[in-house]
């Protein structure tokens, strides 16, 4: 139970929102000055980190979720907040000790299989790529259904680690239980690097059928064709993915993944100078890392010279 | 204790033809629509008991000839309430603190109308057992969403930042229902904030689903996540008031690809196709499961029109800055060329409380943004001023997408800046209702008294090669917000009296408007009437009553005559005034002072600020005006406004005075 003087300061706080304009720099000019009242108050506190964050104030944001958590160390959303500004300040160890926190303090089900999944990406960047699939693991099992952004960290963490069976069967249960669009279409990608053409196929001409916009499923369809030893056809939809795309990019600021697909399309084309040069823009432009890497890594191998 | 719904009832009964209706009495949430594909829709509502829910609908509403099925029917509880036997469970209801939840005696039904025909009116009642719970009125009805494809009109509204549960919120919508008239709405976007402060479940009640109930009983608000409702709702996890209220289609059932989630999604009506974006609490970076699920659904969509929604904007400089908020950066940067590069039309947001909407652009997505080689087409978009907007037929990439922030729904308003791809730029309270018909898109901004604020038109046709202006038309710079300009200082303690309090002036209150060089000091006023000062009425404030002002006329125009022997201290000249709403001051036939009219003059002045006058006298210096004055003979005249034809009270008491050194 929180403090009568707590509630009596949030109150006020929100009639002041309500009344008046709030950005975040006047929410937390008006915090300040409900705190400078009342210097303990946790939710306001709590309030004004969320409001640095939201500014990018990470150094303020971390003294004030280290005040709150200083009054109630049990809270498991000042804590998870505490934990991702130190990640976002470097401050590795203590992000590591905040994380563990939140998954310990966090209700079992799918609160303790956020922690887990916060976790599970916390040992990935660090390059723990067994610890990660381990917290990964335990995220399902506090909560089998899962979100889809689960299913595709644990897809990504199982491909780096050579499991692709795994990443199928992973992928195909949670398009299973979510019906979401991504897993399917994650799943249609693992089927076709795991050389699982047959089960692609029939996913692919669907959606190239209905699909207003085709070029990822004639590059997918590309990558099925050349698989089964079909050139001429493979690069008939490569070309027409490439037209398709450079209608849709945006010279200046496209948007990144295009860029990757357009940058695959011409590699399998064999151009691979400007298979690169859309690598090295869609880096630029904030693309997967990990789409690039494997990306790079492909057209690395390409350009070897053939025994 | 069962809620009423009084302030319901009002709003009906003044909304007019579109909304009188009966309310439901005997609910905690009144009846609403939800889901809507062109063959299903959901009906839901609370009471404070367990109930025996029976569903009957037709087409005709003397004729509710079918009746849902048990099994069609879920009822959702707080954790651990039983009862209901005979109705399947569905998920539990939201427990936060006690303040955030639900009270625990509450059910909610959730009711899934199945086996309908496209683009269909039917009519429905709710019953307890053989009880029935909703007024026989026909207002208790819902339209199906058209069969897929289909060639269709649409007619949508569109309103954000509005749940205070306020007197603006109201205003609003009473402006948008007078706009509509005899026209009903197909849906309604709500782009977040929409249950002030926190989101909780007895905010939602109170500050939404009360408040647009006669809408909601038969129009489906389909909604996207604001920062208030963040509070208390998670879209990582799908739990919350805001979860609790929605149903929002996670598995493509109302068209679009399946999402997997309700945080995000998409919808079709008829040709037109409606995205939903949670900007609020999820990634909203290129890899993202929300980016990739939106490529994929803008891939499949073989709609002509593409309409997205969220929450922060991309472009403003309301209430919020879009070159510093990170959210607001992310959509743009990260968002924005997905959506463009997938052909968007339009894109409707809010958190920024006022009115920006863009000029013809595409791939803004720089910070800070600038309008250079991003503007298609600079002009207003009016087709009675420079022209609608072409763009080519069903969805291109890049080819022009209009930005409307309509955070203007309630809460308070402001501005802290330009934005330079805007425009029109309102610092008003309204909303939007948009039509789409064939190839062309009409949206217009309607402020709470139900006037058009705004209008701008996108005509689509053959191919459309859009060529990028260089230097684009550019609005005009916010004005610094300067208090003591806008609403006068302190009266001075040490004044000399030049014009006294309660002198006579000669007025002309009526709903003619005078002679248009009525403020000049050539007119002749002779045939307008004197009284003393003040003029008004309502507020027993007033020496010279207007006893035919209330919903008659809204403006009144007073004159004054005063000598002046010495220029050399005018600029210490003041008006003093007590004033409800606005006035507009001009000396010698210049204008000199605008106090809470944003422009026009007369009747065809617009956009007020309301203003009390409480008693309380303002001084305003005429220092910047002192050229205006003569030596000799010099005339002062002033129009006073009313905000609205039918407030309740209006004052206009103005004296001249010189401060002391």
């Amino acid at each position: 139970m929180r403090p009568l003087a707590t509630i009596g300061g949030c109150l006020l706080l929100l009639a002041a929102e309500v009344a008046g304009h709030h950005g975040p720099e006047e929410v937390v000019a008006e915090l300040t000055a409900q705190l400078e009242m009342d210097p303990e108050n946790v939710e306001l506190l709590s309030r004004r980190a969320t409001e640095y964050r939201a500014l990018g104030m990470h150094a303020q944001a971390e003294a004030d979720l280290r005040l709150v958590l200083g009054k109630h160390p049990q809270s498991i959303a000042d804590t998870e907040s505490l934990a991702r500004v130190l990640w976002a300040r470097g401050k590795c160890p203590e992000a590591m000790d905040m994380i563990q926190r939140a998954v310990e303090l966090a209700q079992p089900g799918r609160e303790r299989a956020a922690g887990w999944i916060l976790k599970s990406e916390w040992e990935l960047e660090q390059g723990r790529t067994d610890a990660a699939l381990a917290a990964c693991r335990n995220a399902f099992q506090e909560d089998p259904e899962g979100m889809v952004d689960w299913y595709l960290l644990r897809s990504r963490i199982e491909e780096r680690l050579g499991r692709p069976a795994d990443r199928l069967a992973g992928l195909k249960a949670g398009h299973e239980a979510l019906k979401s669009i991504v897993l399917r279409n994650a799943w249609v990608d693992a089927a076709l690097d795991a050389g699982h053409l047959d089960e692609a196929a029939p996913v692919i001409e669907t959606e190239l059928a209905k699909s207003r916009l085709k070029s990822s499923w004639w590059i997918r369809r590309a990558r099925l064709r050349l698989g089964a030893g079909d050139p001429d056809g493979g690069t008939q939809d490569l070309k027409a993915a490439v037209v398709e795309l450079d209608r849709r990019i945006h010279l200046q600021r496209p948007d990144a993944k295009l860029l990757v697909d357009r940058a695959q399309a011409r590699a399998l084309l064999g151009d691979l100078d400007a298979a690169r040069d859309d690598l090295a823009l869609a880096r630029e432009h904030g693309a997967d890392p990990w789409e690039v890497g494997r990306l790079a890594n492909r057209i690395r191998e390409e350009a070897k010279p053939t025994p | 204790m069962m809620r009423t719904y009084l302030g319901t009832l009002t709003l009906a009964l003044i909304g007019g033809s579109a909304s009188i209706a009966a309310p439901a009495q005997d609910f905690e949430r009144a009846p609403y629509v939800q889901m809507a594909t062109h063959e299903s829709i959901r009906l839901v509502w609370r009471t404070d008991r367990a109930m025996n829910p029976v569903v009957r609908f037709g087409e005709a509403a003397g004729a509710l000839d079918r009746e849902a099925a048990t099994g069609d029917m879920i009822v959702r509880r707080l954790p651990g309430q039983s009862g209901d036997p005979e109705i399947p469970k569905g998920p539990d209801l939201f427990q936060g603190n006690p303040q955030q939840s639900a009270r625990e005696t509450v059910r909610q039904y959730e009711v899934t109308l199945k086996g309908l025909e496209g683009g269909r009116t039917y009519h429905y009642a709710i019953f307890d057992g053989d009880t029935r719970m909703t007024p026989p009125d026909p207002s208790y009805r819902f339209r199906t969403h058209p069969a897929p494809g289909t060639e269709t009109g649409v007619l949508f509204w569109v309103v954000g930042d509005s749940g205070t549960g306020g007197d603006a919120q109201r205003q609003v919508y009473e402006g948008m229902l007078k706009a509509l008239g005899d026209r009903q709405l197909d849906l309604y976007l709500h782009v977040g904030d929409m249950a002030y402060g926190s989101g909780t479940d007895p905010e939602f009640s109170n500050n939404f689903f009360a408040v647009y109930d006669p809408t909601l009983r038969n129009t489906v608000c389909w909604p996207a996540m604001g920062n208030h409702e963040g509070a208390t709702s998670k879209g990582k996890d799908g739990i919350g008031p805001y979860y609790d209220g929605y149903i929002c289609p996670t598995r493509g059932e109302a068209g679009g690809v399946p999402s997997g989630t309700e945080a995000y999604y998409s919808f079709d009506y008829g040709k037109v196709h409606f995205i939903s974006l949670d900007s609020h609490d999820l990634d909203r970076k290129p890899t993202g499961a929300m980016a990739k699920w939106l490529r994929a659904d803008l891939e499949q969509t073989q709609a002509d029109w593409l309409v997205a929604f969220w929450h922060h904007p991309p472009y403003t400089k309301g209430t919020h800055d879009s070159d510093k908020e990170g959210q607001l950066i992310e959509m743009r940067e990260h968002i924005m060329p997905i959506l463009e590069a997938g052909g968007v039309d339009v894109v409707f947001t809010g958190h920024s409380h006022i009115w920006e909407r863009s000029m013809l652009m595409d791939g803004a997505y720089d910070t800070p943004t600038t309008a250079k080689g991003v503007i298609f087409d600079d002009g207003d978009g009016d087709p009675e001023g420079d022209g609608a907007y072409r763009k080519s037929e069903g969805l291109q990439p890049h080819n022009g997408t209009v930005q409307v922030v309509t955070g203007n729904g309630g809460a308070g308003i402001g501005r802290r800046g330009t934005c330079p791809v805007m425009r029109r730029i309102l610092v008003e309270h309204g909303s939007a209702l948009v039509q789409i018909d064939g190839n062309t898109l009409v949206g217009v901004m309607i402020d709470k008294h139900g006037e058009r604020r705004d209008l701008f038109q996108i005509e689509k046709a053959g191919v459309v090669e859009q060529t990028r202006i260089a230097n684009p038309w550019q609005p005009e710079p916010a004005q610094p917000v300067n208090e003591q300009a806008h609403k006068g200082l302190k009266m001075p303690p040490q004044h000399e009296v030049m014009i006294p309090r309660g002198a006579e002036w000669a007025y002309r209150a009526a709903k003619e408007a005078p002679d248009k060089e009525w403020a000049t000091p050539d007119f002749d006023d002779s045939s307008w009437t004197r009284g003393p000062a003040g003029f008004g009425y309502g507020d027993k404030d007033d020496k010279t009553v207007l006893d035919d002002m209330k919903d008659h006329y809204k403006v009144v125009y007073v004159r004054k005559e005063f000598e002046l022997d010495d220029l050399s201290t005018v600029d210490r000249i003041g008006l003093a005034v007590s004033y409800d709403d606005a006035f507009i001051a001009y000396l010698n036939g210049k204008e000199v002072l605008r106090v809470g009219v944003d422009r026009g003059r007369g009747e065809s002045a617009r956009g007020f600020h309301l203003h009390e006058a409480k008693g309380e006298f303002r001084f305003f210096s005429l220092a910047k005006s002192k050229g205006v004055f003569r030596k000799g003979r010099n005339v002062i005249a002033i129009e006073g406004h009313n905000g609205n034809l039918n407030s309740s009270d209006f004052t206009l008491d103005p004296f001249l005075v010189k401060t002391r050194k």
